[in-house]
């Protein structure tokens, strides 16, 4: 079959369109770059979204045979295998703007507490760059897309000068915050990439609570509007819908000259050009992409003559506590749906006490399903049935407080992806192998977070719904995933230098969370914007030097 | 006398209610949706409020069945051994028990496995029902707000 090449080169072909994709595309256009986004979906269409569909009217809508946009991919079209009794949830968004479009929109900065992790306990390779490094960035991104929150700062939560307001919290934020503050625990105003007030021209939340379903005002940031739209204006932006990227391609000196792709739905194989390639597909497809990318140059995979891509996948491992706060039993219920998600925020707190851990790193806490929701899936926990299940139901509803603890998963070589060839996609491109186990330290560590979430409950006096506390979830299923390209400063023990580029092939950059060297205990969302923000300065200014 | 809230809900419910008729489930047949019917009207009642069959959790539940065709079997078979514990017990299937009589049977039947997915079906299937969601619990949210005024109540704050 003969492949369609088209005879363009482009500056820089960017595969993805979320937070990385969209952050390298909108910057790189900016200065002066001609780009090409390659993306595995199309855009979805706001107006189509269900913001405002009852839950009563979803299930009649689908009855209907109506459907709201399918931001999921599904397996078919993206399959992945993990080994038996194995399972890891890996989940993806194909189209314009990625899983920014549904994100859970925490938006915690890392501290050095999480780039210097390493060095203190001499667990795996430390991060190449610190906090000052990445601190200008983080300004950059507040002030860009609108992130509200608290100002308070602490070693293990910075704060920010360009925050938004923070919501105010709903009475069952409060009562827990009272608790925790009881017993020597600070929980604070959370940090979410909502607006609270208008910004930027946008326009601002108006808390209906909807976020999952997709914003219909686009009140939060996503990257299709806030990143790739605007880029739209300089000319200098292109963008190929439903194309699927197998590989980099190389030359004969195994430097990148262009990108392979099949048409989704066609699946015709073309080729595009490219001076230089910027992978973010997220962590996962990217690392496949990359495993791929074999050449004679390049045997083991594009960049990865350390063998280290591929491998130390992390993600966070995380529990749900509920309980009901005896001060709102029965109470009027109110409208909690605020900016979607909780409030207020734990930070970690689990290096100051000077107690030293049987585990190394840190856990944090976010509460969301807090007070009055549209749904009461707990109830299924509620015991007995007839009126005066009903009754205890009702009694409830409004006291609900939720508790779900995140911690960091340490990097292992163990747990990782691989490509081996023998299963293909529908494309016939080898397809990731997840091998992924949480180990003695998430077990341990995850004593400690069951024992944090039960201990602010018992002094919020609340009734504690039934809990397994050997239950560690599923992995994958805080859809964190990272690290499987990790940046380190030598070159034998990680794949790219701290501005995400590779050091074996200097005109390929990884700027997803591929590209982090830990995982931390925070969502990582607002740091994949700023370190591919602080990649793509340096990537133009390498160009503008002649040096790529 | 002016009706209040919850009691023209009730009436909206009992009159828009749909029942269960033969034809009107896509996998569970006739027979079946009596049962689903009186064990989820059993575990939610209509009260002062509506109850499960008033908000049409049935058809909820059968479509989330037939969606599942390996969950759906499973919950078939377990059926019939819920119903068919009631038939040699009473002499009758479980949907023609009494109010008493069925309140005995899944107390001493222990509230088992069968009970607890139904139980969980219709927790799901109500509570995000207007009648379960907006009548019973009084949600009213995924509204236009201008503002979010949080927690007012000085006694939560310090």
């Amino acid at each position: 079959m003969q492949v369609r090449k088209s005879p363009e080169v482009h500056d820089v072909v960017v595969i993805g369109s979320g937070a990385a994709g969209g952050m390298a595309a909108w910057n790189l256009t900016r200065k002066g770059m001609r780009v090409l986004i390659l993306d595995a979906g199309a855009k979805f269409q706001r107006s189509q979204f269900w913001s405002h569909v009852k839950p009563w009217q979803v299930a009649q809508k689908l009855a209907a045979g109506q459907k709201p946009p399918q931001f999921y991919v599904d397996l078919k079209t993206a399959p992945y295998r993990t080994p038996p009794g194995q399972p890891f949830d890996l989940l993806r968004v194909w189209g314009r703007g990625g899983k920014t479009n549904v994100w859970g929109r925490v938006s915690l900065r890392y501290s050095d507490l999480d780039f210097m992790g390493a060095e203190r306990d001499g667990w795996e390779i430390p991060w190449p760059i610190r906090y000052k490094d990445v601190a200008p960035y983080y300004d950059n991104v507040d002030r860009l897309i609108g992130v509200c929150g608290g100002d308070d700062d602490q070693d293990s939560l910075p704060g920010s000068r360009y925050h938004l307001p923070p919501p105010a919290p709903r009475c069952g934020e409060r009562l827990l915050q009272r608790a925790a503050r009881n017993i020597g625990i600070s929980i604070v105003a959370g940090r979410r990439a909502v607006l609270t007030r208008p910004h930027n021209g946008r326009a601002a939340c108006h808390y209906c609570g909807a976020c999952g379903k997709g914003c219909d005002v686009g009140a939060f940031f996503n990257a299709s509007d806030y990143l790739i739209e605007p880029s739209f204006g300089s000319g200098r932006l292109q963008v190929i819908d439903n194309a699927v990227v197998a590989r980099v391609l190389t030359d004969d000196e195994g430097r990148a000259n262009g990108v392979q792709y099949f048409d989704r739905y066609t699946r015709e194989e073309r080729n595009v050009r490219a001076r230089v390639v910027v992978v973010a597909a997220s962590c996962v497809d990217s690392t496949r992409i990359l495993l791929n990318s074999k050449s004679h140059r390049h045997p083991n995979g594009i960049g990865n003559s350390s063998d280290v891509i591929g491998r130390y996948l992390t993600e966070q491992v995380r529990l749900h506590m509920f309980g009901f706060v005896p001060e709102l039993f029965g109470a009027p219920v109110q409208n909690d749906d605020g900016i979607g998600g909780e409030h207020v925020y734990m930070p970690r707190f689990n290096h100051r006490d000077g107690r030293k851990r049987d585990y190394l790193r840190g856990f944090g806490m976010q509460f969301w399903g807090c007070g009055a929701g549209d749904g009461a899936s707990w109830a299924k926990e509620i015991p007995g049935f007839g009126a005066e299940f009903k009754t205890a139901v009702r009694k409830r509803y409004p006291a609900v407080v939720a508790l779900h603890p995140y911690g960091e998963v340490l990097p292992y070589a163990e747990n990782r992806i691989t490509v081996d060839g023998a299963a293909l996609d529908d494309y016939g491109v080898p397809i990731a192998r997840i091998d992924f186990k949480y180990r003695e330290n998430e077990r341990k560590m995850m004593t400690e977070m069951y024992q944090t979430a039960a201990a602010i409950l018992k002094e919020a006096k609340a009734e504690i719904l039934p809990y397994d506390p050997t239950f560690m979830g599923v992995p994958g299923q805080a859809i964190h995933e990272h690290s499987t390209c990790r940046m380190g400063a030598d070159p034998k023990r990680s794949a790219l230098n701290g501005f995400c580029q590779m050091h074996d092939v200097k005109n390929v950059f990884v700027v997803d969370g591929a590209a982090f060297t830990t995982a931390s205990e925070k969502n990582p969302t607002l740091t994949i914007l700023a370190l591919a923000w602080r990649a793509t300065d340096y990537l133009a200014n390498e160009m503008k030097a002649k040096r790529l | 006398m002016k009706a209040t809230r919850r009691e023209v809900l009730v009436t909206i419910a009992a009159m828009a209610a749909p029942a269960p008729a033969d034809g009107q489930a896509t996998f569970l047949n006739a027979a079946e949706l009596e049962c689903l019917t009186a064990l989820a009207d059993t575990i939610i009642p209509r009260t002062d409020t509506p109850g499960a069959s008033d908000a049409g959790v049935f058809a909820s539940i059968d479509r989330r069945l037939a969606a599942n065709p390996q969950a759906a079997e499973r919950f078939r078979g377990e059926m019939k051994v819920f119903d068919g514990g009631a038939l040699s017990r009473f002499g009758m299937p479980f949907s023609k028990l009494t109010a008493e009589q069925r309140i005995e049977w899944l107390k001493s039947s222990g509230e088992d496995q069968f009970f607890r997915t139904v139980k969980g079906m219709t927790v799901d299937a109500y509570y995000t029902s207007r009648e379960g969601l907006a009548g019973e619990l009084g949600w009213h949210g995924n509204t236009f707000l201008a503002e979010f005024k949080g927690c007012t109540h000085p006694e939560h704050q310090r």
